[in-house]
């Protein structure tokens, strides 16, 4: 079970299939990549939470990957699902809704060593207008 | 949470409305085992916004690794346009997370908790902290 965790988050702006950084700190400070903590061997959990923060454009549908890359991967980059976002709309009609959701936490078994770990994501289809991102690692 | 997005505040209000502070740690306590939290919108949710919540673990010598932060969950209120009025409900289960985290007995505990992305109005969280 994971003994150190750390959270990094964002808006993501880019193009569909197309990977950016991750990097915003829950603060607002930046951390553009995650040094491996002292004495720890691997990233044990991944959690991770989706949103649309504004407006979501109608009759898309994403799913998104998180990409662990960097010199503190033993094994190389490795590739995560984390999710989908979805919204629809029938007829002409301007709906509305509310939804919340818990973030995900799985495990995972990807081995580090002393070293720095870039986190980034992309999503596939249509650009849904504002997804949003945030990714926390558990590391033992 | 009446904060800016990305500022972290104290989550301190006891269950019975009385101002908890940091927790102190029980003696004999090593770790925490556990988090439990949930987070809603306690009033008027401004449409079109989605922020994600993070809770972080801080405090004076209380963890031995250092502060520890946790993505929570999103919620999200979407109007397209904004032309349509709408009463939703949402019931959401607690999230649970199994952790190992070092603490120092007898040492404050401090919780405190962000967003990131747009506020949404007046998110209100609960969080439950399992020592073993």
């Amino acid at each position: 079970m994971a003994k150190y965790y750390v959270t990094v988050a964002d808006a993501m702006t880019q193009a569909a299939n197309t990977f950016a950084a991750v990097q915003t700190l829950p603060d607002g400070g930046t951390l553009s990549s995650i040094k491996v903590p002292p004495g720890m061997t691997k990233i044990t959990v991944l959690g991770a939470a989706l949103t649309h923060d504004g407006t979501a454009t109608i009759d898309t549908g994403n799913n998104f990957t998180v990409q662990l890359s960097g010199t503190g991967l033993t094994d190389g980059i490795q590739e995560f699902n984390v999710g989908a976002l979805a919204v629809q709309e029938v007829g002409t009609s301007v709906g509305a809704a509310l939804v919340a959701e818990t973030a995900n936490y799985r495990d995972v078994e990807v081995n580090v060593k002393p070293g720095e770990i870039v986190v980034s994501a992309a999503y596939d289809g249509t650009d849904p207008g504002a997804p949003f991102l945030a990714v926390t690692l558990g590391f033992e | 949470m009446t904060q800016a997005t990305t500022t972290f505040a104290p989550v301190e209000t006891a269950a019975d409305g009385s101002t908890a502070g940091p927790i102190a740690i029980p003696p004999a306590v090593k770790m925490i085992k556990s988090i439990t939290a949930s987070v809603v919108v306690d009033g008027a949710h401004s449409v079109n916004t989605g922020p994600i919540f993070v809770l972080r673990l801080t405090g004076t010598g209380a963890l031995p690794d250092g502060n520890q932060d946790f993505v929570l969950g999103s919620v999200h209120h979407p109007n397209g346009g904004g032309t349509v009025t709408d009463t939703d409900s949402v019931i959401l289960k607690p999230l649970t997370i199994p952790v190992n985290i070092a603490v120092n007995p007898g040492a404050d505990l401090a919780l405190q908790a962000a967003y990131y992305g747009t506020d949404a109005g007046s998110p209100q969280l609960s969080v439950e902290i399992e020592f073993s």
